[in-house]
């Protein structure tokens, strides 16, 4: 491999490989991967942090030179979503609300991957407070989808998403409420993990959702996605929802046999008609392996969205009632009262999705309205129990990532509900708490990306990236580059 | 399902949200839409719609806590610096209660 080839197409493991064997410095990576940032002006990146990232090459470059080099993610380039914590950077959400705001700690994920080498590169572009699924409620602008400028990258960690897919960053970090990991990841052409609700720290993470937010990584291949998941995993005392699960290590990479479940949504008339014959293809070359695919009835798709919609807003109206325009964030030029202030702020500070859903959130959250909020937990229930059968069966459960490949901008933007569909096979996971992974299964007949989703038991992302690594050994669809 | 406007005014008065006539009424439709979509789920999952979920069984059993030990806070400043308006260190807000001098 040359050094292009080696920094475009190599997983992490080889490119540390080439680093210690000074093949390639750091520094000459750091600067390779800025200057594809500036030339694809795909608007992926909201801030690049240059200086920084060249001093921190150097840094790594005089530990190569003595051979103190330590850590699972030495010296790779890396972004992070414009929703995780920092000290001393910006942290914007994507919003006017936050478009001063510093981070005065850091994140702990963040904390754990410049612990093992990463070189933070600055932060990618996103839907407002998380919320969407193209990227397009961003108050920097559109996010460009590498494989079509005209589409979108999905969302809400689009510029997570298509930095990874352009090559301007070996892995990213993103969220996943509904599906703003995976979805993005599947427009995109890349790997893209939701882990089990509990397993990655959300501290540093600002909260929409807090019971179903779950911090994940976008990478090239199920195999860095998974090296990068062994960082930022494992118990956090500063988030009380996380797990004390034995920390997760690399798999070994024997291979085993597997018994799968594919869900009916592969025969619903909604289905882009490419996606479904990439993943008919994927899956007869699985069988021909010897392994036990069988369709299940797994109707959750069409029940998910208007569930996730009432839970997730629910919380979401809770938790950003703290932009008050008080201690931090935009606040009203103009107002005569404190309350009257409060108000201004949150209706000039906020774009029209998170108005919506603020809105949506406190009106569920009435009194009078007390029974919608309490069904919707009877249906996250169905579908958690519905889960917890499926997998005294089957170790995988396998969907499309998305009903259809990258949508042309404005397409959705005026039509809420069409674009909340966008989630629909991909929040039953964060309803019910398990890890969902999409990754790359091919391209529509128009060169669009298509993504598999693939769900298995809580806390046992060990099948699942078995079976993922598995998957890549028999296509090369994680290695396609877009045109440049 | 409909949705009474009052009910939008009254659900942007406690999210403390100013809205124009205009956005009350798209976000009016918008809430009806969501609402009956979920209306139509629990139709076709035969569940009812009602208060009865015991929500004791949906979290954890266990608390997590950590021990509450006292530390020196160094990034007041940082903090003070993310406010919008500060007046001699401290938060300024528009005046609450007014005094009768």
């Amino acid at each position: 491999m040359n050094n292009k080839e080696l920094l475009l197409n190599a997983t992490i493991e080889e490119i540390i490989t080439a680093l210690k064997g000074g093949e390639i410095s750091v520094e000459e990576m750091v600067r390779f991967f800025i200057e594809r940032i500036k030339k694809n002006n795909l608007n992926t990146f909201v801030e690049i942090y240059e200086d920084e990232a060249i001093e921190r090459a150097r840094e790594a470059d005089r530990k190569l030179a003595t051979g103190n080099v330590h850590g699972t993610l030495f010296g790779i380039p890396f972004a992070l979503k414009d929703n995780i914590a920092v000290k001393g950077h910006k942290l914007t959400c994507a919003s006017r609300m936050l478009l001063d705001y510093t981070a005065t700690y850091d994140s702990t994920v963040y904390k754990r991957i410049e612990s093992e080498g990463g070189i933070l590169i600055g932060r990618t572009n996103m839907d407002e407070f998380a919320m969407g699924s193209s990227t397009e409620t961003s108050f920097y602008g559109n996010t460009l989808n590498p494989w079509d400028r005209s589409r979108v990258p999905g969302g809400s960690s689009g510029g997570s998403a298509a930095a990874v897919a352009a090559r301007e960053v070996v892995f990213a970090l993103g969220s996943d409420t509904g599906g703003s990991i995976r979805q993005p990841a599947a427009l995109c052409g890349v790997t893209g993990l939701k882990p089990t609700y509990g397993r990655v720290s959300r501290y540093g993470l600002v909260a929409f959702a807090s019971s179903l937010d779950q911090i994940g990584p976008i990478c090239r291949s199920a195999e860095d996605a998974e090296r990068v998941f062994t960082v930022i995993n494992g118990f956090d005392e500063r988030d009380t929802t996380s797990k004390e699960v034995e920390k997760y290590n690399l798999t070994d990479n024997t291979t085993r046999q597997f018994k799968v479940a594919v869900s009916n949504d592969l025969n619903d008339t909604h289905l882009n008609p490419d996606i479904k014959l990439n993943l008919l293809n994927l899956l007869n070359d699985i069988k021909a392996d010897g392994n036990i695919v069988e369709e299940i009835d797994f109707d959750f798709s069409k029940y998910s969205v208007p569930v996730y919609q009432i839970l997730s807003c629910s919380e979401a109206s809770s938790n950003l009632a703290r932009y008050d325009g008080i201690r931090y964030g935009y606040r009203a030029e103009k107002y005569d009262s404190l309350f009257d202030m409060y108000k201004k702020t949150r209706g000039e500070g906020f774009g029209e999705e998170v108005k919506r859903r603020i809105l949506f959130g406190t009106y569920i959250l009435m009194a009078k309205n007390s029974a919608l909020y309490a069904s919707s937990f009877k249906v996250a229930r169905l579908i958690r129990n519905k889960l917890k059968e499926t997998f005294t069966k089957y170790d995988i459960l396998i969907t499309p990532t998305t009903f259809n490949t990258a949508f042309k901008f404005g397409e959705k933007i005026d039509d809420p509900i069409q674009m909340h569909h966008s989630d629909a096979l991909t929040s039953v996971c964060n309803l019910s708490g398990n890890p969902g992974l999409s990754i790359p299964a091919g391209f529509s007949r128009d060169g669009l990306p298509v993504g598999l989703q693939i769900i298995t038991k809580r806390f046992d992302e060990k099948t699942m990236f078995r079976f993922a690594k598995y998957v890549q050994t028999k296509s090369d669809w994680h290695r396609a580059l877009p045109e440049e | 399902m409909r949705i009474e406007k009052e009910d939008i005014k009254k659900a942007a008065e406690i999210a403390k949200i100013h809205l124009s006539e205009e956005e009350i009424e798209s976000y009016k439709k918008n809430l009806e839409d969501m609402t009956q979509e979920f209306l139509d789920a629990l139709e076709s999952l035969g569940i009812n719609l009602d208060e009865n979920f015991d929500f004791t069984k949906s979290s954890s059993k266990r608390t997590v806590l950590r021990d509450d030990e006292p530390e020196i806070f160094e990034k007041t400043e940082m903090i003070i610096k993310n406010a919008p308006l500060v007046k001699d260190g401290l938060f300024s807000v528009p005046t609450i209660i007014k005094g009768d001098k």
